[in-house]
């Protein structure tokens, strides 16, 4: 086998999801937690946020009790100002998380993309070897993962191609030994024939 | 090739982790990011909730003092409640951090005129139960400053507590999950590995809840590529070696004889590796 190259190509945008079920079941799971996490304690702070509102209205209401009407003005004025401030903290935290959201989503599909990547890539290899070609193996993108699993599929492959050459070589002798002893006539003759077919589309698998 | 079964074998704990690197990068990132969020979003709900809590504390503080059994200041000039501020009551009050509610009644426009030096005998003087009442509510301050002094810890130990679960638990399925990716990894691996010494065994199929069933799909198909090579280059060297035998040719030369005990060498190898 010819030392197997590194051929250099870019992702493309198009396909970065290219195992949707491995990838997106992982980063569905992993954004859906943190959503859950943001959720929960983001419904906190806004409990937290509301009760500091109605005690800081209450203290207030507490401190003009004698006067009536300034007792309901400052306590309308308290009221409208803490809403308010609760209503941004609400929208602030919404679009915080949402931006958070977008940009682990997409960090997530990135990170994913460098395991189903390889695992296409081998599934590409093992459909040439479903179809009995066993051609040159290429390396790794530098930032991939399964680098391990990687190696052990080349070292397997590599094997095989070893292996597939070894065995035309030994047909190849024979049919050479055949040929100079001139034997090669009736039964032997016709499948010396199709050993030399046989050896010619192997070759061509390895290529 | 045999029909390819499904052997039933159960994951165990001990052999969850088989491809470390792969398992922790995702499950500790998870992990990770999970922390990082109840720390920050942790962080920012004890804010919110000690500026509550130092509100409530206050009012809690100041409420008594309003009652008409609470004892009068005799000198008229400050507020009934705090001590002056530096800001009048005008000034729009922030809302975070929660300040300390003080109001300071010199300053409104509404609030009633600076009292005189108390007579000596005030005609609105509290009555025995309203003093009676503003002695229950001192009395009930301390209480109350320490339950919300008590929820503020308890809102710290959940929010640690409720932390660190998450946290497990996401360690524990995070392994567990990628496991499910890694198991059919390690699988194909041994497979590699068998076919690397030559050998063409039964493939089995994937436990029941395995993931990566198409890739393992692929490796199926070539495992079946390669061992169909196999068996063809058994029929062949079968073929050969019957028509060799006929013409004889292991007693026509020394070089004919030696090229017919390698075939069969290949072809022993080859029925071996099959299995």
């Amino acid at each position: 086998m010819a030392k197997a190259g590194h051929r250099p190509y870019k992702r493309k945008l198009s396909n970065y999801l290219l195992d949707k079920r491995l990838q997106l079941r992982y980063v569905v799971l992993v954004t859906a937690v943190s959503a859950l996490i943001s959720g929960a304690l983001g419904y906190l702070i806004w409990l937290q946020e509301v009760e500091a509102s109605s005690d800081v209205v209450t203290a207030v209401d507490s401190a003009f009790g004698d006067d009536a009407e300034v007792k309901a003005e400052m306590h309308d004025n308290m009221v409208g100002r803490t809403s308010t401030d609760d209503r941004n903290l609400i929208l602030r935290m919404a679009a915080v998380g949402l931006g958070l959201m977008t940009v682990l989503m997409a960090y997530l599909v990135v990170m994913t993309h460098k395991v189903a990547g390889p695992l296409y890539k081998v599934s590409r290899y093992f459909d040439e070897m479903a179809a009995g070609r066993l051609g040159p193996v290429y390396s790794l993108r530098k930032k991939d993962m399964l680098h391990d699993f990687y190696d052990k599929f080349r070292d397997m492959h590599e094997s095989l191609r070893e292996q597939h050459k070894l065995d035309l070589e030994a047909l190849g002798r024979f049919v050479a030994a055949c040929e100079a002893a001139g034997v090669a006539e009736g039964g032997l003759g016709r499948e010396l024939d199709e050993t030399r077919t046989l050896i010619d589309r192997r070759r061509k698998a390895l290529s | 090739m045999g029909r390819p079964r499904s052997r039933a074998y159960k994951r165990t704990w001990k052999n969850l982790l088989i491809n470390k690197r792969y398992q922790l990068r995702f499950t500790l990132f998870m992990v990770g990011l999970s922390a990082v969020l109840m720390g920050l979003l942790g962080w920012w709900v004890m804010t919110e909730a000690k500026s509550a809590t130092t509100t409530a504390v206050n009012n809690a503080l100041t409420a008594c003092r309003d009652m008409p059994g609470a004892p009068r200041v005799p000198t008229g000039a400050t507020s009934a409640v705090r001590p002056p501020p530096p800001a009048p009551p005008a000034e729009k009050p922030r809302t975070r951090p929660r300040p300390v509610v003080t109001i300071d009644d010199s300053g409104m426009p509404a609030a009633p005129p600076p009292a005189a030096p108390a007579p000596a005998a005030a005609p609105d003087r509290p009555t025995r139960a309203q003093v009676a009442a503003y002695q229950k509510c001192e009395a009930g301050v301390p209480g109350t400053v320490r339950e919300l002094e008590g929820r503020l810890r308890l809102t710290f130990w959940l929010l640690l507590a409720s932390g660190a679960v998450i946290c497990i638990a996401l360690l524990l399925y995070g392994i567990k999950m990628t496991h499910r990716v890694a198991g059919p990894l390690y699988k194909v691996t041994l497979y590699m590995s068998k076919l690397r010494q030559g050998h063409y065994d039964t493939v089995y199929n994937l436990r029941r809840g395995d993931h990566l069933r198409s890739f393992y799909e692929h490796f199926k198909a070539a495992h079946a590529g390669m061992r169909a090579l196999q068996e063809e280059d058994v029929a062949r060297l079968r073929a050969l070696l019957g028509a060799a035998s006929e013409a004889r040719l292991a007693t026509r030369s020394t070089q004919l004889a030696e090229a017919v005990v390698e075939l069969r060498a290949l072809l022993d190898d080859k029925e071996k590796s099959l299995g």
